[in-house]
C-alpha cells in the first residue's frame, strides 16, 4: 500500500504542473458577502496517515472552497447553513462529509482505482480523463505487462475501440498495421503517429512492455490536431517509466516459448497427386492410339506407400523464443533513475528465419533547482533479423509452396537442392531452396538520446524545451547461394551489402500558461518545433562470387561488382497553439491550431494550417443529474477539426529515374563490360500538396455503480481531401507511377467500449471489458477518374485483384465473377464462349458473348463489417486468469495460395489441391470445380479465389500464479510470479488458408502489406504462429 | 520572479523569436534539387546511360514479364506454322494464339508490348534530352541515331502485332492518348529510320549497337511490310528494294556478310558476327539475367526435362527442304535421362524441336542433365540473309524477277544446301522467297509477320496436321491477324478500346 501511495505521489510530482491547473480548475474562490459565516478547519491525510497537499475542499453548492496546504491543512469560511463538504483529490475517491456543526474535521481519503480519474497524456501535455474534450483511449498497462509481450503493437490487438491492429506477417519482427478509425489515405501507410516520451515518430520496437507507464491513443480531430500534418491517422502516445524515489527496485523476468504452425493446409500426397495427374493427362491430352499414363500403376502405388515430400512440414518448424529482462530503478531527493535491459531471441516458424533484439533504456530525472528540472534519457537498441523481411510475397518460399507437388524431392543430391525444372508443379523455386539459398539479414542499431529541461517560471507559467535525436544505423546483407540449388561450374551466386544511416532530429519549445479567474479557467499551450530527417546509404553488390563460402565478406572476389549511393533529406517547421477554457468545471472548450511547413512540397504548398475545436459538457456536475444519483460520470463531448498528411517521398515533386541491374546492358556483346543504364521512370508533379482530413466526432461517457461500470461511445465522420494517389502509367508511357492529389475518402464509424468490475471481493475479482467498432470506408471521388488500378500485381495476373473505385471501400476486389462450371444441359450456351460442360463459367456482364475486360466488376471487399474484442480477467486468490477474444465479421480475403494449389497458373504446371478430386465430370455435375479441360479458362483475378475473412479468435489465454508474500519473503523477494500463456490459441473461421487476417501484398518489411488498397491478399504471407509460453517474474 | 529567472526567460524568448522568424528558410533543401534532367543530361555519359536503358528495356528481364528475353515475346506469333506448344501445363497463353482464340487478358502478350514501349520511352528521352548535352556533335548524333533506330524497331514490332497502337513520342505529353492508325505509325517509323540513317555511323565501335546499315536494313523491311497487308502501299516495294540494295552493295563498308555454315550461326563465338545486323545482348551479369529462348524453352519436357515452350508444327517440318539447314534447324532425337535416344515420333509431344540458340546453354552429350534456362547470348533480330530475301522479294514485286533477285535468294539457298532457283514466273518466285524466308528464319519470330503481310494465314493454317494437339478454334481471317490491346492497358486508359 505504502508503495502505491508513493507511486501516486510520484505521479503527482511528475505532473505537478497539470495538477496545479486541475486544482485551480476545481476550486472556486469567490465568496458571498454573508453575515452568518463560520470557519471550518481540518487535516486531510491518506490511508497511511500521510498529509495530502492540494486536496480540493468545497461546499456542496460550490459557494465556497479551498485547497489543503503542504501539511494537509485547510481552512474554509462557509455559511452557517452548510452541512456537507466535498473533498476531492486526484487519484483518490471523492468524499462528501457531514460537518455536523463541528468546526474541525479530519478526513482520510481513500485511494481511487477508478480509471476515469486518471491523468492521460495528450499531445504536449496531460489532462484528467474527466476533463477531456476529445476522444482518447487508454490502454490498461497492467493487462499487457502480465503477458509475454514481444511487440507492443500486438499487445494492443482487440483491446481498444476504433483501433484495428493486424499482424500482416507472422515473421519474427515482422510488421503490423494499425488503423485508427479506418484508412484515410491511399498512398500513405495510414499508420498512426507514435510519440514516445515526446519523441515524434519513434519506433515501438525499441520499448519493452515492462518499461511502459502508459499508452494513450488519440483518435479525434481535436486531440490529434496538435500534431497537425502528422496527426491524420491518429496518434499513439507512450510514456515510459521513471525511477521511484527510495531504495533500488530490482526486477527480473524471463520467458521461454515455442511456436508452431497454427493450422495445416491440406495438400495432395504423392500418391494422390500421381493418381490425379494421370487423370489430368488422360482427360486433357488427345492422343490417338494406345495410351500410357505418366505414372504407372506401380509408381502410383509406391507413392501411396512411401509418401513423397510434405513440403509444408519441410518448410515449417517448431520455433523457440527466449527473453530476459532486468530492471533497476530508484531515487534520492533530487535524482530519480531508471535502467532496464532486455534480450530477445526469437526463431521463426519458417525455417531459416529468426530475430534477435537487445534493448537498453536509461532515464534520469534531476531536480536542478526547485523550479528547474532536467530529464535525460538514452535508448540503445540492436535488432538483427534473418529472412524475416521480404519472405511473404508470392514468389517467396511460402508463396511457392502450393505449386510444389509431393512427388518432387527436396534434395537432388547431397548438399544440392532439387531445383530448376521439376517435372510437375512449379518451373522453379523449390520452397526449401528459396528459403535456404537466400539469406537476408537486417541489423539495425538505434541510438536515441533525448534531453528536456523544464522551467517553472511562475505558478501556472512554465517553459519546457526538448531536444532529441534518433540515429539509426542499418546494415542489410543479401546472399544468394545458388550452389545449393544447382551443381556445375556455371552456377552464379550473388551477394550484396547495404548500409543506411538515418538521422531524425527534433527540437521544440513548449510554453504553458494557465489562469483561474473566478469560475473561468484558461489554459494556453504554445509550441514551436523544428525537425529534420536525413537518410543516406551505400549499396555494394556483386555477381558471380568466386566462392560462396565468402558470402558478402569479400565482394571484390567475383565476376562483377557494382556500387551505388543515395541521399535524401526532409525539413519540418511548425508552430502550434492550444487554448482550453472551462466554465464552472462543467463546460469545457478546447481550440487548437497548428501551422506546418515541410520541405517535400514546392512553393506555396510548403505550409498548411490545421485548426480544430472541441466542446464538452459534464452533465454529471449539473445539480439535476446529481440529484438522480445514478451517474458518477455523464459527459457529452463533440469535436471538429482538420489534420493532415504528407506521405510522399522527399523529392516526390521531381521526376525519377530507374537505376538497377535490369537497366544495365553490354553494348559490346555478351561477356564484355556491363554498362550501367539510366532508365526513365515517371515524370514528377510540382503541384503536389497536403492531404487533409476533416473529422467530426460526438462522444458520450457514462460511469455507473460507483464507476464500476463505464461506457464510452463515439460516432465520427471523417473526410480526407486532396488524396495523394499514385496513378499507374500505362506501360506505353513508362511502367512507373505519377503521384497526384485527387479524390476524397470518407470514413464514418461508431465505436463502443464497455468495461467494469462486476465482482470485486478479496479472494475473487472479475474484470471484463468489451469493445466494438464499425467503420465504413468509401472512396467519394477520384478526380476525373472513376477507377484507379493499384500498381501491384498478384498471382500471375496482369491486372490487379483490387481496385480503387468511386463508391467502394479501399480494398475492393475487382475481377471476373466466377459462376461455377457449365453444366451438361448448358452445352449450347457454353459453346458461345468456346467452352464445353465442365469448363469454368464467368459472368458475362455486358452479355456480348465474350468474356473480356468489359466484364470486370467489383467482386468483394476486404473491409470488415465490424471488429470486436472481449477481455476477461479473474483474480482467484493467488491465481490470475485472463483471456482475450478478438474477432472480425465480414470482408473477404483473396486466397492466392488456394488459387496456386488448384494450379496451372503462370509458372505452375500441376496442382496440389485435393479439391480437384471433386472436379466436374459427367458423373459429378454438382460441383464448382471445373474439369480438366483445355478449353476451360482459369482466370487468376476472379471471385473464385475470394473467401470469407470473418473470424473469432482466442487471441490470448494467460494463467499466472502469484507466490504469497510469505513464500516471497522466505526467499527474500518482494514478488514472484509464474505464468503460462498461449497466444493465438485457436481461430474459428471458414477461411481455407493459414489465417484470414494476414496479408502478403506488397513487398514491405515482413512481407506484409501496409497499404489499404491491397489489404487481405494472401499469396504466401508468413502465418501467425500459435505460441506457448512459460514465464517467470520476480522483484527483489 | 528573480533577476536570474528574468534573464533566463529573456534568453529563451529571444531564441524562440529568432528561430521562428527564420523559419521559412528551415524547410528548404540545402543541397539543391536532385533529379533535374537539365543537370543530369549535360554530361554525355548520362545520355549514353539512357540509351543503355533503352536496349535493356527491349532485352527484357528474367521474370517473363517484359522484353525479348523469353519465348513469351513470340506469343502474338504462335498462329504461324513454325510455332506451336504443348497442350497442357502453363502454356495457355501461347495456345490461345496458336488456336486463333486470343484474349485481351493474355498476360504473355505484355512481354513484347512492354519491352518495346520501354525501348520507346527511353528513346524518347534520349531524343528530347540530347538538347541539354554538351559534347562533340558526332557523339551526340550517334546516340540520338540509336534512339531513332530503337524507337522505329519497337514501333515496327508493335504495329505488326497489334495494328492500331498508342503512338507515344513525347514523354512530357499527356498519357491519355488514343490509338493511332497503322498508317500514322508507319509514317513515324519511316521518319525515324531516315533520321537514324543519317545520324548513325557506318560501323559502331561497340559491336552490339546498330549502325547506318542496320537502319537501312530495317527501313527495307519496313517498306516491304508497308507494301503488304493492311496498307498495301505497293509503291513501297521499290523503296524496299532500293534500301536493301544499298545494304547489299555496301556490305563491305558496313561489315556484313553471310557466314559460310548455317549451323555456326548461333555459336557463342559468332555472337555479333558479320551476319548479325542487329542483335540484343544478353549477359548474365547485368541484373536481368535473361536469355530464356536458349535452353529449356525449346526442349521436350518429358524426355529432356525442358519446358515445351515452343517447337515446330509438323507440316512446316515436313515441307522444310532437307539439307544442311534443316539438320541445323531441328532436333529430331532426344536423349532422355535413362540415356535412351528417343525419336520425335515416339516422344510425348511427337514433334521435332528447334536446334538453334542452344550453344552455351546445353551440353549436347547430356541435355537433360545440364541444360540451363538462361545463358549469355546475342539474339539476332535482323540478319544479313534476311536482307537478301527482302531484296529478292521487293525487287521481284517492283521490277520483276531479274538476275539480281535470283542472286540474292540463291546465296541463301546455297548455304542452306539447296540448289539454285531459276526460270520462275514472278508469282512463283515471290512464293518461293516467302517460303525460303520461313525456312531460313524458322523459330525466329518472323514467319507470322510474313504470313499476315501476304495474307497467307488461312492458306497455311489449312494445312495444319491433324496430329497437332492445339486445334484451331477461331477464324484464320484478317480479323484474327492482330492481337487485342492488353486488358491492363485498356483499364489504365479506356481511350485504347478498339
Amino acid at each position: 500500500m505504502n508503495k502505491l501511495v508513493k507511486k501516486r505521489k510520484k505521479q503527482y510530482k511528475n505532473n505537478r504542473y497539470s495538477l496545479l491547473l486541475l486544482i485551480m480548475l476545481c476550486t472556486s474562490v469567490f465568496s458571498y458577502a454573508q453575515n452568518s459565516v463560520k470557519e471550518i478547519t481540518g487535516v486531510v491525510v491518506d490511508e497511511s496517515g500521510t498529509p495530502l497537499m492540494g486536496v480540493n475542499v468545497v461546499t456542496l453548492n460550490n459557494s465556497s472552497g479551498g485547497v489543503t496546504d503542504i501539511d494537509g491543512r485547510f481552512s474554509l469560511n462557509v455559511l452557517s447553513s452548510t452541512t456537507m463538504l466535498k473533498f476531492s483529490f486526484i487519484g483518490f475517491a471523492s468524499q462528501n462529509i457531514d460537518i455536523q456543526n463541528k468546526n474541525e474535521i479530519n478526513v482520510v481519503l481513500k485511494e481511487d482505482m477508478n480509471v476515469l480519474n486518471e491523468v492521460l497524456l495528450i499531445g504536449y501535455g496531460s489532462v484528467k480523463k474527466e476533463d477531456l474534450t476529445g476522444s482518447v483511449s487508454s490502454v490498461d498497462i497492467g493487462e499487457i505487462q502480465d503477458k509475454p509481450v514481444v511487440r507492443i503493437e500486438q499487445a494492443l490487438v482487440g483491446r481498444l475501440a476504433g483501433v484495428e491492429v493486424k499482424s500482416n506477417s507472422g515473421a519474427p519482427g515482422g510488421n503490423t498495421s494499425i488503423r485508427i478509425r479506418g484508412a484515410n489515405s491511399i498512398k500513405g501507410n495510414n499508420q498512426p503517429l507514435v510519440v514516445i516520451d515526446g519523441v515524434i515518430g519513434a519506433d515501438m520496437q525499441l520499448v519493452s512492455a515492462e518499461d511502459i507507464k502508459s499508452i494513450e491513443v488519440l483518435k479525434d480531430a481535436s486531440s490529434t490536431a496538435i500534431y497537425g500534418s502528422r496527426g491524420a491517422n491518429g496518434v499513439i502516445i507512450i510514456a515510459t517509466k521513471s525511477g521511484e524515489k527510495g531504495d533500488p527496485n530490482i526486477s527480473f523476468s524471463t520467458f521461454g516459448s515455442f511456436s508452431t504452425l497454427p493450422k495445416k493446409v491440406d495438400y495432395l500426397s504423392a500418391g494422390e497427386f500421381s493418381e490425379l495427374y494421370n487423370a489430368y493427362d488422360k482427360e486433357l491430352n488427345f492422343i490417338p492410339g494406345a495410351y500410357e499414363p505418366p505414372f504407372s500403376d506401380q509408381e502410383v502405388q509406391n507413392y501411396y506407400n512411401n509418401g513423397g515430400t510434405n513440403w509444408e512440414s519441410e518448410l515449417f518448424r517448431v520455433a523457440f523464443t527466449k527473453n530476459y529482462k532486468v530492471g533497476i530503478d530508484g531515487g534520492s531527493d533530487n535524482i530519480d533513475y531508471y535502467l532496464s535491459g532486455e534480450y530477445l531471441d526469437q526463431e521463426g516458424i519458417l525455417i531459416n528465419s529468426d530475430y534477435e533484439r537487445f534493448n537498453l533504456r536509461a532515464k534520469l530525472v534531476i531536480d536542478l533547482s526547485e523550479k528547474l528540472k532536467l530529464n535525460v534519457s538514452l535508448v540503445n537498441s540492436k535488432q538483427k533479423g534473418l529472412n524475416n523481411g521480404d519472405v511473404g510475397h508470392q514468389l517467396g518460399a511460402i508463396g511457392r509452396l502450393p505449386q510444389w507437388v509431393a512427388t518432387e524431392p527436396v534434395w537432388e543430391i547431397q548438399d544440392v537442392l532439387y531445383n530448376n525444372t521439376p517435372k510437375y508443379g512449379a518451373v522453379s523455386g523449390n520452397p526449401v531452396g528459396i528459403q535456404m539459398a537466400n539469406e537476408t539479414t537486417t541489423t539495425t542499431k538505434n541510438f536515441q538520446p533525448s534531453v528536456s529541461l523544464k522551467y517553472q517560471i511562475h505558478p501556472g507559467f512554465s517553459l519546457e524545451t526538448q531536444g532529441s535525436l534518433e540515429s539509426v544505423n542499418q546494415k542489410i546483407t543479401f546472399f544468394e547461394n545458388n550452389e545449393l540449388l544447382e551443381s556445375g561450374e556455371d552456377v552464379i551466386s550473388r551477394a550484396s551489402v547495404s548500409h543506411k544511416d538515418k538521422e531524425r532530429g527534433q527540437f521544440n519549445f513548449i510554453l504553458n500558461y494557465s489562469k483561474l479567474f473566478e469560475n473561468h479557467f484558461f489554459q494556453a499551450t504554445g509550441i514551436y518545433e523544428v525537425g529534420s530527417y536525413i537518410e543516406e546509404g551505400t549499396i555494394a553488390s556483386s555477381n558471380g562470387l568466386n566462392s560462396p563460402s565468402l558470402k558478402y565478406y569479400n565482394l571484390g572476389l567475383s565476376e562483377s561488382q557494382s556500387v551505388n549511393t543515395y541521399y535524401y533529406d526532409e525539413y519540418y517547421n511548425s508552430f502550434a497553439l492550444r487554448l482550453n477554457y472551462s466554465l464552472n468545471n462543467k463546460y469545457l472548450v478546447t481550440a487548437t491550431v497548428r501551422r506546418d511547413g515541410v520541405s517535400k512540397f514546392k512553393n506555396d504548398n510548403k505550409y498548411s494550417i490545421f485548426p480544430s475545436a472541441a466542446i464538452a459538457w459534464k452533465l454529471s456536475e449539473e445539480p439535476f443529474i446529481e440529484k438522480l444519483d445514478v451517474f458518477d460520470v455523464l459527459k457529452l463531448r463533440s469535436s471538429f477539426g482538420y489534420s493532415g498528411s504528407h506521405a510522399i517521398g522527399s523529392y516526390a515533386t521531381l521526376p525519377y529515374f530507374i537505376q538497377n541491374g535490369e537497366s544495365n546492358y553490354s553494348p559490346n556483346g555478351p561477356g564484355t563490360e556491363v554498362v550501367s543504364g539510366l532508365g526513365i521512370g515517371a515524370p514528377g508533379n510540382e503541384d503536389l500538396r497536403w492531404e487533409t482530413t476533416r473529422q467530426f466526432d460526438i462522444g458520450l461517457e457514462i460511469g455507473l455503480f460507483d464507476n464500476n461500470l463505464h461506457i464510452e461511445a463515439d460516432i465520427y465522420d471523417k473526410k480526407t481531401e486532396d488524396l495523394l494517389i499514385d496513378t499507374t502509367l500505362p506501360s506505353y508511357a513508362g511502367s512507373g507511377t505519377v503521384l497526384r492529389n485527387v479524390g476524397e475518402i470518407s470514413n464514418k464509424g461508431f465505436e463502443l467500449s464497455v468495461g467494469g468490475t462486476p465482482i470485486n471481493k478479496k479472494n475473487f475479482s472479475w474484470n471484463t471489458s468489451f469493445n466494438f467498432s464499425i467503420n465504413k470506408n468509401e472512396v467519394l471521388s477520384l478526380g476525373d477518374e472513376d477507377l484507379i488500378l493499384p500498381t501491384t500485381r498478384y498471382a500471375d495476373s496482369e491486372t490487379p485483384i483490387t481496385v480503387i473505385k468511386v463508391g467502394e471501400a479501399l480494398g475492393a476486389f475487382y475481377g471476373y465473377n466466377y459462376l461455377g462450371v457449365w453444366k451438361s444441359n448448358e452445352t449450347s450456351d457454353a459453346a458461345v464462349y468456346g467452352n464445353k460442360p465442365g469448363d469454368a463459367k464467368y459472368e458475362d456482364v455486358d452479355n456480348n458473348g465474350v468474356i473480356n475486360s468489359e466484364d470486370l466488376k467489383i467482386i468483394g471487399s476486404a473491409q470488415p463489417d465490424y471488429i470486436y474484442g472481449i477481455n476477461n480477467s479473474f483474480k482467484i486468490g493467488v491465481i490470475d486468469f485472463s483471456f482475450l477474444i478478438e474477432g472480425v465479421k465480414g470482408g473477404q480475403t483473396f486466397n492466392g495460395m488456394h488459387q496456386k494449389s488448384i494450379g496451372l497458373f503462370g509458372q505452375s504446371r500441376a496442382f496440389t489441391s485435393p479439391d480437384l478430386f471433386n472436379r466436374w465430370t459427367p458423373k459429378n455435375e454438382n460441383t464448382d470445380i471445373p474439369a480438366f479441360s483445355s478449353t476451360s479458362t482459369n482466370i487468376p483475378n476472379s471471385s473464385r479465389w475470394l473467401q470469407d475473412a470473418s473470424y473469432f479468435r482466442f487471441r490470448n489465454v494467460n494463467i499466472t500464479y502469484n507466490f504469497s508474500s510469505n513464500v516471497c519473503s522466505k526467499i527474500h523477494l518482494s514478488r514472484l510470479q509464474l505464468y503460462v500463456n498461449v497466444e493465438n490459441l485457436y481461430t474459428f473461421t471458414t477461411y481455407k488458408g493459414y489465417s484470414p487476417d494476414i496479408s502478403s501484398a506488397g513487398r514491405s518489411n515482413g512481407g506484409g502489406s501496409n497499404t489499404d488498397v491491397d489489404k487481405n491478399i494472401d499469396t504466401g504471407a508468413y502465418p501467425i504462429p500459435r505460441t506457448f509460453t512459460l514465464g517467470l517474474k520476480l522483484k527483489l | 520572479m528573480g533577476v536570474k529567472s528574468k534573464v533566463f526567460l529573456g534568453f529563451y524568448l529571444s531564441f524562440l523569436m529568432i528561430t521562428f522568424v527564420g523559419c521559412t528558410d528551415l524547410v528548404e533543401h540545402p543541397n539543391g534539387k536532385p533529379n533535374d534532367p537539365k543537370l543530369i543530361y549535360e554530361d554525355i555519359s548520362n545520355l549514353r546511360a539512357t540509351t543503355i536503358a533503352m536496349y535493356a528495356g527491349l532485352r527484357g528481364d528474367a521474370s517473363w514479364s517484359e522484353g525479348f528475353a523469353t519465348s513469351s515475346y513470340m506469343t502474338t506469333m504462335y498462329g504461324a506454322d513454325d510455332l506451336t506448344t504443348q497442350i497442357g501445363g502453363n502454356k495457355g497463353n501461347f495456345r490461345e494464339f496458336d488456336a486463333f482464340n486470343s484474349s485481351s487478358n493474355n498476360g504473355a502478350i505484355l512481354n513484347l508490348w512492354k519491352g518495346c514501349y520501354k525501348g520507346i520511352i527511353n528513346a524518347n528521352a534520349v531524343i528530347e534530352y540530347s538538347a541539354f548535352t554538351i559534347a562533340d556533335q558526332a557523339s551526340i548524333d550517334n546516340l540520338v541515331g540509336q534512339a531513332y533506330f530503337v524507337r522505329a524497331l519497337s514501333y515496327f514490332y508493335l504495329v505488326r502485332s497489334w495494328g492500331e497502337i498508342p503512338l507515344f513520342t513525347d514523354n512530357s505529353k499527356s498519357v491519355d492518348i488514343g490509338l493511332s492508325s497503322v498508317a500514322e505509325v508507319y509514317d513515324l517509323l519511316i521518319q525515324d529510320l531516315k533520321q537514324a540513317e543519317v545520324l548513325l555511323p557506318n560501323r559502331q565501335v561497340e559491336i552490339g549497337l546498330p549502325s547506318k546499315g542496320a537502319a537501312k536494313s530495317l527501313l527495307a523491311e519496313v517498306y516491304l511490310t508497308q507494301a503488304g497487308w493492311p496498307l498495301k502501299i505497293t509503291s513501297s516495294y521499290a523503296m524496299a528494294a532500293e534500301k536493301a540494295k544499298e545494304v547489299i552493295h555496301n556490305k563491305l563498308i558496313y561489315g556484313y556478310n553471310l557466314l559460310p555454315n548455317f549451323k555456326d550461326l548461333w555459336l557463342r563465338v559468332n555472337d555479333n558476327s558479320e551476319e548479325s545486323i542487329f542483335a540484343l545482348q544478353y549477359d548474365n551479369r547485368d541484373g536481368a539475367q535473361a536469355f530464356h529462348i536458349s535452353g529449356k524453352a525449346s526442349m521436350p519436357e518429358e524426355e529432356e526435362n525442358g519446358w515445351d515452350d515452343f517447337f515446330t508444327e509438323l507440316t512446316f517440318f515436313d515441307e522444310f527442304p532437307a539439307g544442311a539447314r534443316k539438320d541445323a534447324t531441328f532436333r529430331t532425337e532426344f536423349l532422355n535421362s535413362d540415356n535412351q535416344i528417343i525419336h520425335y515420333t515416339n516422344s510425348k509431344t511427337k514433334h521435332p524441336y528447334y536446334a538453334k540458340f542452344r550453344d552455351g546453354a546445353v551440353d549436347e552429350s547430356d541435355p537433360s542433365g545440364t541444360a540451363t534456362f538462361f545463358n549469355n547470348a546475342a539474339y539476332m533480330l535482323i540478319r544479313y540473309s534476311e536482307v537478301l530475301l527482302i531484296y529478292a522479294e521487293a525487287q521481284a514485286r517492283s521490277k520483276g524477277v531479274d538476275q539480281s533477285a535470283y542472286d540474292a535468294i540463291n546465296q541463301v539457298r546455297q548455304r542452306a544446301g539447296l540448289s539454285d532457283l531459276s526460270g520462275l514466273n514472278t508469282d512463283d518466285f515471290i512464293n518461293a522467297v516467302i517460303d525460303e524466308k520461313g525456312w531460313e528464319l524458322a523459330g525466329e519470330g518472323q514467319r507470322w509477320y510474313d504470313l499476315i503481310r501476304t495474307e497467307k494465314v488461312a492458306e497455311v493454317s489449312a494445312k495444319r496436321s491433324n496430329q497437332e494437339q492445339v486445334v484451331i478454334i477461331g477464324a484464320t481471317t484478317t480479323e484474327n491477324y492482330y492481337a487485342p490491346i492488353p486488358e491492363s492497358e485498356v483499364l489504365k486508359n479506356p481511350n485504347l478500346k478498339k
